[in-house]
């Protein structure tokens, strides 16, 4: 047992030290990442785009199901966008609630003819919607029967979509009007072909918005989305910004992407069966254009362009975390055969593998070295003191990175107003391994045996509140 | 082990410790110097902008002629003083209202721009070794028109850049403000062009009037870069000219999976043209 107990010591102090010396790295790559960034958006080319008439353009493809709350304002933030050629696509995935209504009322919708043509499968679609308002001329509502999941939606969205690429956001989400101007400049400014660019998601749980804009940033005011707005800080200004910078991305969060649509429609569109259709199709592109000896990129941009609704409570939290573990077991189940092969580039022998130890089986190890160390403590096999200083390093490294992602994030934004915004952040980032992290620990964990147990999912409603709004305002397309 | 651990961690946690102070110290200078910036610009701004406003905008609001709008030199000479960060202002301002005044009164600012010495903050940056500030300069150039001896001969040198950057940055430069010819620039192009840098071309060469137009068919072969290609048949449409069908089909059989798009989408569209003409005959 003592053998076993050294040896798994010796494991954890490697793994350890391996994660760590791959997070500095990444701060170095995705700081590397920040200046390209900075220096691109200095030659005033988001300006010049504007106005640009022969600009590819992009269709805006949003997927809701029983988001009444929020799906006005959604709209609106995506009629805010600047660019001049796009158009915006909502497909009602067989609401229960008055979604449809809502956008029927506010847009002064009525029944068109649509030629639809079946590229990528999904449930039948009922109906096709214009506004009579030529305010709203760019927006398309298609009505559909529901298909249990949102890759079902934007299926349907994508193959009524007339440009070449698509920006698929969640329903819940607010996004910057000079969203697609930030990720046209990446898109359009690369020597390989971009596939795919994605890019920072902020919480708009404490956010007041009028008309589809942020009026006011606020640090969330709950602990447990605060907890949240760092994560993702991190998760994205730190480790998304590395990856961009070697083109080994994994994932582009499904909340907010612009993607290439032939290779979409190539790989046969979002899966309806992944339960992280995200990554799922992040992984079928790679796939594609590696198998076919296509130079491609998939990007990630600094710049937070979407703000989404997080789950205030543990157990819608806990919920959306067992769906993303459960999507991660899928995504290495159905591809295995990349890891560690030469084949798939640095995606197969440094992206997977990657992911595999340090995402996939960290909640284990994490699991396994907590059960010990309780062991150590009982039997006396182990000191206090020890524990704590092993405890207190880790909770420091934690802190240094995310220490980090709050720097980058000064370096391009200036969200936080007060001191005390700052001071909150740091403070949370000493409170996150104790109080947040256990969570989502123990969420994944619960993910894996239910996709070990092939227990059925089932798609759940989350508790929506809606944005705060600052004003009550009549429908402009029938004033 | 545990030995181990007791006795190098604490120094490693008093490094950790050390390494979370400075990483916040840097974000608390970062705050403090964008106040501090905020609240000069804030100055600077509130001084250019009324003056701007009473010799410019009113002037031009009650129609009087664009080349009746007298500049008010020295006043502006005053405020910016010798500041680069006035001048900064300045410059930051220029580019706001181009973008809001676009054609009306372009001239009118980028006359601003060259009667104030504008473009000197920027002719240290010609010889930087940072491509980053390079660009930059060539960029406020081609934006700006400057076409001073000294700013064409540095730039011209870096035609050849191996940068491909610096190249761009060039090329854009010399089809703006140069007597270059579009041959001339596009027999240089020999490497993939980005969407951005074709969008650029286009733009530029449709919106300046070159006295000579080149038949862009002559790019239109199996030999010439594929990205190049695609923007010579935009170009060529563009412009109407005769035969680049025929250049195209040439070209069908490319291995290349955008141009291969990029002729499909064409012949799509052209026999789209046939079939509307047909009809209406």
């Amino acid at each position: 047992m003592d053998l076993l107990i050294l040896i798994f010591g010796f494991f954890i102090l490697v793994y350890g030290i391996t994660l760590f010396a791959t997070y500095l790295k990444f701060v170095i790559l995705s700081y590397r990442h920040l200046r390209r960034n900075i220096f691109l958006n200095k030659l005033r080319r988001k300006e010049e785009m504007v106005n640009m008439p022969n600009i590819e353009g992009i269709s805006i493809l949003t997927s809701a199901y029983n988001e009444s709350k929020s799906i006005i304002q959604h709209v609106q933030s995506s009629l805010n966008v600047q660019y001049s050629r796009y158009e915006i696509i909502i497909v009602n995935d067989g609401s229960t609630d008055d979604t449809l209504e809502k956008l029927i009322n506010y847009f002064n919708l009525q029944k068109v003819d649509f030629n639809y043509i079946t590229t990528l499968q999904s449930k039948p679609v009922k109906a096709f919607y214009r506004s009579k308002s030529k305010a709203f001329k760019e927006v398309l509502v298609i009505d559909k029967e529901n298909g249990g999941c949102k890759a079902d939606g934007i299926n349907a969205a994508i193959n009524a979509s007339k440009y070449p690429y698509f920006l698929n956001i969640d329903a819940d989400s607010i996004i910057h009007r000079d969203t697609l101007l930030y990720f046209g400049i990446e898109m359009f400014s690369r020597r390989t072909r971009v596939i795919a660019v994605g890019a920072t998601l902020r919480m708009s749980n404490s956010c007041t918005i009028y008309k589809g804009s942020i009026t006011e940033f606020q640090l969330p005011k709950n602990l447990l989305v605060r907890f949240q707005e760092l994560e993702y800080l991190r998760s994205y200004i730190i480790g998304k910004l590395g990856w961009s910078r070697i083109n080994a991305l994994i994932n582009i969060s499904g909340a907010l992407g612009l993607f290439d649509k032939e290779i979409v429609k190539k790989v046969g569109g979002y899966n309806q069966n992944s339960l992280a259709e995200d990554m799922d199709l992040i992984v079928r592109m790679s796939k594609y254009m590696l198998e076919n000896k296509l130079d491609y990129r998939i990007s990630y941009i600094p710049q937070t362009l979407c703000w989404t609704e997080a789950p205030e409570s543990v157990k819608v939290l806990s919920l959306q975390r067992v769906r993303w573990a459960r999507g991660l077991v899928q995504v290495f189940r159905e591809n295995w055969y990349i890891l560690f092969n030469p084949k798939y580039k640095i995606f197969g022998l440094y992206t997977f593998p990657y992911n595999f130890i340090f995402e996939l089986c960290a909640p284990i190890v994490e699991f396994i070295g907590f059960i010990l160390t309780i062991y150590l403590i009982v039997t006396n096999k182990i000191n206090p003191k020890t524990t704590l200083i092993l405890f207190t390093t880790v909770v420091l490294l934690a802190v240094l990175i995310n220490s980090f992602a709050v720097l980058f994030d000064h370096k391009l934004f200036k969200y936080y107003k007060t001191k005390r915004e700052v001071l909150s952040l740091a403070l949370i980032s000493f409170l996150e391994p104790v109080f947040y992290h256990p969570i989502i620990v123990f969420s994944y964990l619960k993910g894996y045996l239910y996709e070990l147990f092939r227990k059925k999912h089932k798609w759940g409603e989350m508790e929506r509140k809606g944005f705060k709004q600052n004003e009550k305002y009549e429908s402009p397309a029938k004033t | 082990m545990g030995n181990l651990y007791t006795q190098i961690l604490p120094y490693f946690i008093f490094g950790l410790i050390l390494g979370i102070l400075f990483v916040y110290g840097i974000t608390s200078l970062y705050r403090i110097s964008w106040a501090k910036k905020d609240n000069s610009f804030e100055i600077v701004y509130n001084e250019l902008v009324p003056l701007l406003n009473d010799y410019i905008f009113q002037p031009y609001i009650n129609n009087v002629p664009v080349h009746e709008i007298s500049i008010p030199i020295k006043k502006l000479k005053s405020i910016i003083k010798k500041s680069p960060y006035r001048r900064r202002v300045l410059i930051i301002l220029l580019y706001k209202y181009m973008d809001l005044y676009s054609e009306q009164l372009d001239n009118y600012f980028i006359s601003i721009y060259h009667k104030l010495d504008l473009y000197e903050d920027k002719l240290k940056d010609l010889n930087s070794s940072n491509y980053h500030k390079l660009i930059a300069a060539i960029d406020e150039y081609e934006y700006f028109e400057v076409k001073s001896k000294p700013v064409f001969q540095r730039i011209e040198k870096l035609r050849n850049s191996k940068n491909l950057y610096i190249r761009e940055a060039v090329n854009y430069y010399l089809l703006k403000n140069s007597k270059y010819l579009i041959s001339d620039v596009f027999n240089s192009l020999n490497y993939p062009l980005t969407i951005w840098e074709r969008l650029q071309y286009f733009e530029i060469i449709t919106e300046r009037n070159f006295e000579i137009i080149p038949n862009f068919s002559q790019w239109i072969n199996e030999e010439t870069e594929p990205t190049l290609v695609m923007l010579c048949i935009d170009l060529a449409f563009y412009y109407n000219q005769s035969g680049t069908e025929f250049h195209m089909l040439g070209l069908v059989n490319t291995n290349n999976q955008l141009l291969k798009r990029k002729l499909d989408d064409c012949f799509e569209k052209l026999n789209n043209k046939t079939v509307l003409y047909k009809r209406h005959m």
